[in-house]
């Protein structure tokens, strides 16, 4: 079967999370390039519409990345967003959403190996679990066989 | 058996319009399907006032929605509630939308809601610590006549817990493909007052207008997220819905992740600061990477 | 006269000629208008539906066109619509496809409803039982009432008479071979709620500012429950759903009480709650019956029934024409 490959978006901070993805790629590191990362201010700023919008338009996984506790530009938005994580990942898990769909990861400035090991990490369980058919299945239901919102880029 | 408790609150509404401590008063009142809120002007309508086994409805939502907030600036308000419908009112306070000293609350002993459609008494009074309202203007009821109502509260939110993955995403889906968008459960809810909802929003449009599936979960993923940490469990989304979509089963699953991790129960402390706006040191991260 | 279990039966035959069939079925706790295969679940044994037929005439979402800017190109939406048969609904909803159908195949012509109401038969169970929220009667209707109807079938001494009462219910009952009969039907069910129409339509002419539509709106949250499930409202919004560069434009139910309502023309003219439930009010009373020159209200009750916090349109157009 032709099947697409898996297709991963993380939402990491301007501060941490995401210079530590640039340095991964500075340093040359190797990892799997399914992942495409949105860069937020901070890790407070995810809201839950984010990872929805994720799924809908086809992501098959997402990663919110924020700075480690006590490094946060903003002092606490890392901490508020972590209540919220926790939450936001017990409700999809309600809902009947693999666990794996959803990751949450500290990582600095420095941590560019961290980062590539979180990425093929999750790239190699999500290939494993598969495309998240379930989700793209939903719009389809609605409307009828043929005639789903397609919405995505495919 | 005479009803003491109602005759006792209709005397005392009538005393407070009388003396103008309160200038309009929501009540329960009589309608088709049992009860229905009242709002009461004039204190020979107090004897139209009911209290029974059966007034489920949490009225606190109307001090954030027309007519009543407007006049809420001015006017003292009188608003009878349970125990329950009193931590709607202090999530209300605490995020201030509503002024403490702007409102009168009757509190009112309860024995549990009976189900209206005759299950017996509502899960969602299993376990009740407040019974008795306490921080209320005044309580009428006798506390002595008390009975403790047993059980578990979150019995339903549990049996979706023991379902496998597959099995609550067909549960889910199958029960919200009902949902037809008509926001009955927000515009029930005494905490969902926002001006503009994010459903409301186009620009960008971060739910899809549309009862589509895809449209209906993210809408009530987020309101669930929306009320994470803020949740009392008076159930009045579920009751609105008139295709039978068990809302309060998400945001009680929320409320209860949140009692168990975090010791927190909204409504309990309307001086604290809101669970989503505060954070602690040691708050668990064993989710985290 | 007939029993149900021959009607049901020969409802397989009318889907093997390629009819699509819709008709209450049980739900988990709810009674629903949908399209079945099995005619053996189908529930008669209800007084009313939750949904309409405007599910299925005007449904909820449709796609009007798709778009694809990359390709510059637009096309229109499928058009899905099968000859169907509405088993099973009951008098009022019929009524309100007539009524619908002298708004929206007017002057100007909803192409897609005229398309779904012309392969439409509307075969009516009229009601042997009503609740203490129906009051078809006052709007001049009736539980054996055949408005709308294209046959119908009225309760006698525990099985059902068949009256054919359009042109197109003539057609089809003798395509699949429905005698109909003239024996007497049931006595109709006694209605305990009514509400008198006089002088409603004048008040409401020369009423638009009165201090009572502020206390008649008072126990509404602006929710869209009555809208929603009323089988005469109409008011649909067009939403565009789309990705970069592909999208769909739909067609979806709207509703007068939302304050987001009509802001696609720039602002909600309607401020106030009780400003929005006199529209609500206006609407079916008195715009309709100077556009058509009927009440958009069949007495269904549902708004009544669903209502999560007690408004009682009878107890309204009571209060409103009242002197007090």
């Amino acid at each position: 079967m032709g099947e697409r490959p898996i297709r991963i978006i993380a939402f990491l901070c301007n501060w941490c999370s995401y210079a530590g993805a640039d340095l991964a790629g500075t340093i040359r590191l190797k990892h799997r390039a399914d992942v495409r990362v949105i860069r937020v201010p901070c890790s407070g700023r995810i809201d839950a519409a984010f990872i929805l919008k994720a799924y809908e338009r086809g992501a098959d996984a997402v990663i919110v990345g924020g700075c480690h506790p006590g490094d946060c530009h903003y002092v606490s938005g890392n901490l508020s967003a972590r209540r919220r994580f926790l939450v936001m990942k017990q409700l999809l898990e309600f809902m009947g959403i693999e666990p794996e769909r959803f990751e949450v990861v500290w990582c600095s400035a420095a941590e560019g190996e961290k980062w590539a090991k979180i990425v093929d990490d999750v790239c190699e369980r999500i290939s494993t679990l598969g495309p998240f058919r379930s989700y793209k299945a939903l719009t389809a239901s609605v409307l009828g066989p043929g005639r789903e919102i397609v919405t995505g880029e495919e | 058996m005479k009803n003491e408790q109602e005759a006792q609150l209709r005397r005392r509404v009538r005393e407070l319009l009388n003396r103008g401590t309160v200038e309009v008063l929501l009540g329960y009142g009589r309608g088709l399907t049992g009860v229905r809120p009242l709002f009461v002007r004039d204190p020979a309508n107090a004897e139209k006032l009911i209290w029974n086994e059966h007034c489920n409805l949490n009225l606190a939502g109307y001090l954030v929605r027309e007519p009543l907030k407007q006049v809420m600036a001015g006017a003292r308000i009188g608003l009878i509630v349970k125990g329950c419908d009193f931590r709607a009112v202090n999530v209300l306070i605490q995020e201030h939308q509503v002024e403490r000293q702007n409102i009168y609350l009757i509190g009112m002993v309860c024995n549990g809601i009976e189900s209206d459609s005759g299950s017996g008494i509502l899960i969602k009074c299993r376990g009740c610590n407040v019974q008795v309202p306490e921080g209320t203007d005044e309580v009428i009821g006798n506390p002595q006549e008390l009975r403790q109502i047993d059980g578990d509260p979150f019995e339903d939110v549990r049996a979706i817990m023991e379902m496998s993955l597959p099995e609550r995403w067909s549960f889910w889906t199958s029960t919200l493909s009902r949902c037809i968008k008509c926001y009955a459960c927000r515009q029930a809810c005494p905490l969902c007052y926002c001006e503009e909802c994010i459903t409301e929003k186009s620009r960008p449009q971060w739910i899809e207008k549309a009862p589509t599936l895809s449209g209906n979960l993210a809408y009530h993923f987020i309101r669930t997220m929306h009320l994470a940490g803020r949740c009392v469990a008076c159930g009045e989304c579920s009751r609105a819905c008139p295709v039978d979509i068990p809302v309060d089963v998400l945001t009680r699953f929320v409320a209860l992740t949140i009692k168990e991790r975090f010791d927190y129960v909204a409504g309990d402390e309307p001086d604290g600061k809101p669970f989503l706006a505060s954070y602690c040191e040691d708050d668990p991260d064993d989710f985290i990477k | 006269m007939k029993q149900l279990q021959e009607i049901l039966s020969a409802i397989g035959s009318w889907q093997a000629k390629g009819y699509q069939v819709i008709a209450p079925v049980r739900r988990d706790n709810l009674i629903l208008l949908a399209r079945i295969e099995d005619p053996s679940l189908i529930n008669l044994d209800h007084i009313l539906t939750v949904n309409t037929l405007k599910d299925f005439m005007l449904p909820r979402c449709e796609t009007i066109l798709r778009f694809d800017l990359e390709k510059a190109c637009v096309e229109p939406g499928i058009d899905d619509s099968l000859p169907t048969i509405i088993f099973g609904s009951r008098p009022c909803d019929a009524a309100a496809l007539s009524i619908l159908d002298s708004i929206l195949i007017g002057d100007v012509v909803d192409s897609r409803y005229a398309k779904r109401r012309g392969q439409t038969v509307v075969l009516t169970v009229a009601c042997s039982r009503v609740d203490g929220a129906c009051f078809c009667k006052s709007m001049g209707y009736g539980p054996h009432d055949p408005t709308g109807s294209d046959i119908i079938l009225l309760p006698s001494q525990g099985g059902y008479l068949v009256r054919l009462i359009s042109e197109k219910g003539r057609q089809f009952a003798s395509d699949v071979g429905l005698e109909p009969d003239d024996a007497e039907a049931d006595p109709e069910p006694e209605l305990s709620r009514r509400v008198s129409t006089d002088g409603l339509k004048a008040w409401l002419d020369s009423n638009f500012e009165d201090p009572k539509w502020q206390v008649i709106s008072e126990n509404c949250v602006s929710c869209g429950t009555c809208y929603y499930l009323c089988p005469t409202c109409h008011c649909f919004d067009i939403a565009d759903e789309a990705g970069i560069s592909r999208g769909v434009r739909l067609r979806i139910w709207d509703c007068c009480s939302f304050s987001s309502f009509t802001k696609m023309a720039s602002h909600q003219p309607r401020v106030g709650k009780y400003a929005r439930y006199r529209q609500r009010v206006m609407h079916k009373f008195k715009y309709t019956v100077d556009n058509i020159g009927k009440v958009a209200c069949v007495g269904d009750g549902r708004c009544i029934r669903y209502c999560p916090y007690g408004v009682d349109i009878t107890e309204i157009l009571k209060a409103l024409v009242s002197g007090g």
